[in-house]
């Protein structure tokens, strides 16, 4: 790991107030990778204060502030995945399904970001999870590969089969958000996409 | 760039956790932390729980105490000899007690 100083870890094991400083850091990071996964609020403030608890129970094993943020990625990747099993046998209804009254969406074209969100959440677990960790956190697949524990090669297939799915899907979501897409992009660019990758 | 990449990068930006959310973290850290502030202390109430269940199990495993005969008759023993010894006690008080005038007669 990073010969890196742990200013903030060693702080925080002196004082537990100054543990607030690595929350508000990274509080961002672990709740919007959790957000993504489960496209949930709810869940996602839920499951990122467990991994705060876990990170403040094994405060002294962090090695440096780099090591922070890989420590905490991995950890909500693992409680995301644990969580996943925990709900299979349940029927799950995502709260953002439900648009939250005065909740306005940060992206431009809502409606493509919308369609967009639901294919990636309806991919597999470990899938789901390469995507977000590329596409939220823009790790390379090297990072991801140790987050994840998993081999480079896998990462790399896991990520081309994810984006084929989605390009597959693009089809639809072409069809279904047709003005955001048009309004984006040329017409037709997706299917173009589609027949080149 | 790949169009879907781009539009992916925008749908997985990073979103902002509520505005409570570090203050609920830190009140779940505070609580989880009060037990493990004395660890010195939890450690003696747990020795003197241990403690007072081992002499409880102990004692109530003892065998109900068993009187012997000798001892039996002691007590009856030590009553008269007390019995003797009140008497005697009580004739000296009153040969101390009596007028002088009475002795001589």
């Amino acid at each position: 790991m990073e010969k890196a100083p742990r200013i903030l870890v060693e702080a925080a094991l002196r004082d537990p107030e100054a543990f607030e400083e690595i929350v508000d850091k990274h509080k961002s990071m672990v709740y919007s990778l959790v957000f993504h996964f489960f496209q949930s609020r709810a869940l996602a403030e839920d499951i990122a204060q467990e991994v705060y608890l876990e990170l403040f129970k094994n405060l002294d094993r962090i090695v440096s502030d780099l090591h922070l943020s890989f420590w905490l990625r991995q950890a909500v990747t693992r409680k995301c995945i644990d969580h996943t099993r925990r709900l299979k046998h349940r029927r799950y209804q995502p709260l953002e399904d439900i648009t939250e009254p005065g909740y306005e969406p940060e992206e431009s074209d809502p409606f493509l970001a919308a369609a967009l969100r639901k294919k990636v959440a309806a991919l597999p677990d470990k899938m789901r999870m390469v995507v977000i960790l590329r596409f939220q956190e823009d790790l390379k697949l090297s990072e991801i590969s140790q987050v994840l524990d998993m081999p480079v090669n896998t990462v790399k297939t896991t990520l081309r089969r994810a984006l084929a799915r989605l390009r597959e899907k693009a089809h639809n979501l072409e069809l279904e958000v047709s003005y955001g897409s048009a309004r984006r992009y040329p017409s037709g660019n997706l299917r173009a996409q589609d027949a080149t990758g | 760039m790949d169009p879907l990449e781009d539009i992916l990068r925008e749908t997985c930006a990073r979103k902002t956790p509520p505005a409570d959310f570090t203050a609920a973290v830190m009140r779940r850290v505070r609580a989880r932390e009060l037990p493990n502030k004395h660890p010195r202390l939890r450690w003696a109430m747990a020795g003197a729980i241990a403690a007072s269940l081992f002499v409880g199990v102990y004692m109530s495993r003892q065998p109900a105490p068993i009187v012997s005969p000798d001892a039996d008759g002691a007590d009856v023993q030590l009553l008269l000899s007390l019995q003797i010894a009140g008497a005697k006690l009580n004739k000296a008080r009153d040969a101390l007690m009596r007028p002088a005038g009475r002795d001589a007669r």
